[in-house]
């Protein structure tokens, strides 16, 4: 009965182990099909990661662009219509100045041409005195109206008016007029009182016209010989203040150094991207490009042919209106800002940009030493008002700061220059000096991704889990043999389906990841040598550029101040000194 | 430039050397037996420079005939001299484009643009030579074409010229007595 029994338990247990292992076989069959399809979702989830990050960065890239670009519209826009509101305000504030300015050479024409009764020529210029009575000119105009009726009285106490308003201003204009009437004594005179009110260390903005005067030979023999010695004399005035020589170095060398250079925002795109030496790099070629711009823009200005006027009356009449027009203090506030805005339209909204040309040019201030002013002629002459025979005058005068600042620059640049250059591709990095050493780098960078990939490919294994899963139905198959049970093999076929499945899936996921790393290695790769042939090039370019520094130098040597004061409208000839 | 290279740093090189007119030969075997890999990046950058190298070696081969026909002043030995001494620049220029390193369509392009260059030099030779009454100099040009730069025996006669000349210039160092007083 008992035997029976057991032989019921026995079968009963047995149906319900065999219906048990069933669903367990069926349970990691199932659960190998989920952990293939989460380890393929998890790649794929990861791949939508890396996707997801590189738009993000790419939507930051492209919103950060859109707020520049926004906020560089809206400065464009601004200053375009505060430019156009201070243009008006000088309009407005000063307009009727323009009057008198025109009268000035209106005058001497219509006396030139004998076409305007005198009468007439004086009751004019007295009605502008009524119109603008505080402005400088008004006065002068009287000055000038009586000068030519022979009256005077009336002339001297004008002409005292005007020395009242603006010495400065009325010396120089007199100095001009009567050079224009041939009245060489009168002229060297007047030139004299302008010499004896300035200052070389702050200059009046119009000692341009003086400049203008003299390197375009307006002047006489007599007063161009004066003039070329007081330039001289504050020249050697100013070289025995302390720092001087320092200083011009840094005047000129900041001027150089924003003279602008075109940009290849393409040109070396794998540097750009994968080395973190590149603004380094960037601001080395920067530097030796800029030779070529200061050579160009020196030897374009002496290349240009000066034209001169037809006659002295002519030139005078251009020099009294750029005296008469440009100079005046009044307006200077203003004439800032219509130069600062006009710098931001120019710089398309960046206003930084435009700030830092603006502070260069320091045209625009009141008072300024003679160097600086002879700088501002050479670099910024549209500003400063300087005809092409000052400017050639001014870079003769300054060639030798020129030359040391060119000189300082250069030698910062070549000290700057990275001996070496970086190269960071994915999570390898290494370093050439001339793009030379690429089969050394390939191999550093195949051994790095290889190294890599065994230490992904080692960390994709199977779990103690499948181990002991393995071993407990070894085990139980092993208990079963013995026990006469020759169903509990069913335990270790079980086991030894779940750990072969999992190591199928894992030797799966080793595949894809040495797939994974063969390519990024192969496009690696790629980069690098395009970064090396980079640069390659770009050790080249820099060397090609860098040896033009020496244009700037032997062109600088050639000139010299005095081949650039010219004598066209003197009749005498010249006596060089033996 | 020991070696065939392999490296843009190393082609850079010898194309540069090849450009210079230094060491023709010497570039040419290096770079004939040299290899690149044509990725991105690299690719590009070495088009430009190889056209560069063509573009000046092909304006010195103009100057440089231009200034051999000045000096030829109508000598027939002279002006065959010109001719050959052209016709090999040419040789050199096709074997730079035939280099295996290049892809086929490149290489078939640059050997087209050469083909384009030579006939047009050769014609507007033809044409100058019109102008002679004799006809002696049309002939010596149509004698001695430059369109068979590319012909095999044309380029080993080219090869075996240099090879001549460089011995020559070899003898007329080592084996002459200098005498140095009179």
């Amino acid at each position: 009965m008992s035997t029976d029994n057991e032989r019921i338990i026995h079968l009963a247990d047995l149906r319900r182990i065999q219906s048990s292992l069933a669903s367990l076989d069926s349970t990691i069959t199932h659960l190998d099909g989920n952990i293939a399809h989460v380890s393929g979702q998890v790649q794929n989830v990861n791949a939508e990661v890396q996707n997801t990050k590189d738009r993000l960065e790419q939507l930051i890239q492209e919103f950060k662009d859109f707020v520049l670009k926004d906020q560089l519209d809206k400065n464009l826009q601004l200053a375009e219509t505060r430019l156009v509101k201070v243009r008006q305000e000088l309009e407005t504030k000063f307009g009727h100045y323009d009057e008198v300015r025109r009268r000035t050479t209106g005058i001497l024409k219509a006396v030139d041409a004998s076409l305007v009764k005198r009468q007439t020529i004086e009751n004019a210029t007295e009605e502008q005195m009524l119109a603008a009575p505080g402005y400088w000119l008004a006065p002068a105009l009287i000055a000038l109206a009586s000068w030519l009726n022979d009256k005077r009285e009336l002339a001297d106490k004008a002409m005292m008016e005007a020395l009242r308003l603006d010495d400065e201003k009325t010396s120089l204009f007199f100095a001009l007029v009567t050079r224009r009437g041939g009245r060489f004594k009168a002229s060297r005179e007047w030139l004299d009182r302008y010499f004896g009110q300035q200052d070389p260390h702050e200059l009046e903005r119009e000692i341009v016209v003086l400049i203008d005067g003299f390197t375009n030979g307006i002047f006489g023999p007599d007063a161009r010989t004066k003039t070329s010695k007081q330039i001289e004399a504050w020249i050697a005035e100013l070289s025995e203040k302390a720092g001087f020589v320092e200083e011009q170095h840094a005047q000129w060398k900041a001027a150089l150094e924003v003279m602008p250079v075109a940009a290849k925002p393409d040109e070396y795109k794998f540097l750009r991207q994968y080395s973190p030496t590149w603004p380094q790099l960037d601001s080395s070629l920067h530097g030796a490009k800029l030779h070529e711009v200061v050579y160009s823009h020196i030897s374009g200005i002496f290349g240009q042919e000066v034209t001169p006027a037809q006659s002295i009356a002519y030139a005078v009449d251009g020099m009294l209106d750029k005296l008469v027009t440009n100079f005046d203090d009044e307006e200077l506030p203003l004439r800032r800002d219509e130069r600062l805005l006009s710098l931001i339209v120019e710089e398309q909204g960046n206003k930084d940009a435009a700030q830092s040309r603006f502070g260069v040019e320091k045209t625009l201030e009141q008072r300024v030493s003679l160097t600086q002013l002879l700088t501002n002629f050479a670099m910024h002459p549209d500003v400063s008002q300087a005809s092409l025979s000052t400017q050639k005058l001014s870079i003769a005068l300054s060639r030798e700061w020129i030359r040391q600042a060119h000189d300082d620059m250069t030698m910062e640049n070549r000290a700057a220059v990275p001996g070496t250059i970086g190269l960071a591709i994915d999570s390898w990095s290494g370093q050439t000096m001339d793009g030379a050493n690429e089969a050394e780098l390939l191999q550093s960078l195949e051994a790095h991704m290889d190294q890599r990939m065994r230490e992904d490919a080692s960390r994709v294994k199977l779990k103690p889990m499948h181990h002991i899963a393995l071993g407990a139905s070894i085990f139980i198959g092993i208990v079963g043999v013995a026990a006469l049970m020759p169903a509990f093999l069913l335990f270790t076929v079980a086991g030894a389906l779940f750990w072969y499945l999992s190591k199928r899936s894992i030797d799966k996921k080793r595949k894809i990841i040495e797939e994974g790393y063969v390519e990024l290695k192969e496009s690696c790769v790629q980069i690098l040598r395009a970064a090396l042939a980079d640069t390659v090039e770009w050790r080249l370019e820099y060397a090609e550029e860098d040896a033009k520094a020496s244009l700037v130098s032997e062109f600088l040597d050639g000139i010299s101040a005095e081949q650039y004061a010219y004598s066209h409208y003197d009749k005498a000839r010249a006596v060089m000194r033996a | 430039m020991t070696r065939p290279p392999s490296t843009y740093a190393e082609w850079v090189a010898c194309l540069e050397a090849f450009e210079r007119g230094e060491k023709d030969e010497e570039a040419l075997f290096l770079m004939e037996q040299g290899r690149l890999e044509w990725t991105p990046g690299v690719a590009e950058r070495f088009m430009r420079r190889l056209s560069d190298t063509m573009n000046e070696r092909l304006d010195e081969l103009q100057r440089r005939m231009a200034r051999d026909f000045a000096y030829a002043q109508g000598t027939e030995t002279e002006l065959v001299r010109t001719l050959m001494a052209a016709r090999r620049r040419f040789g050199l220029l096709h074997r730079l484009a035939s280099i295996p390193a290049l892809p086929g369509e490149v290489g078939a392009s640059l050997k087209e643009m050469i083909g384009t260059v030579v006939r047009q030099t050769q014609n507007s030779l033809e044409d100058s030579a019109k102008t002679d009454w004799t006809g002696k100099l049309r002939l010596i040009i149509r004698n001695n074409p430059l369109t068979t730069f590319d012909h095999p025996e044309a380029l080993e006669s080219a090869k075996r010229e240099q090879q001549a000349a460089l011995q020559q210039t070899a003898a007329s160092f080592t084996s002459r007595r200098r005498v140095i007083l009179p």
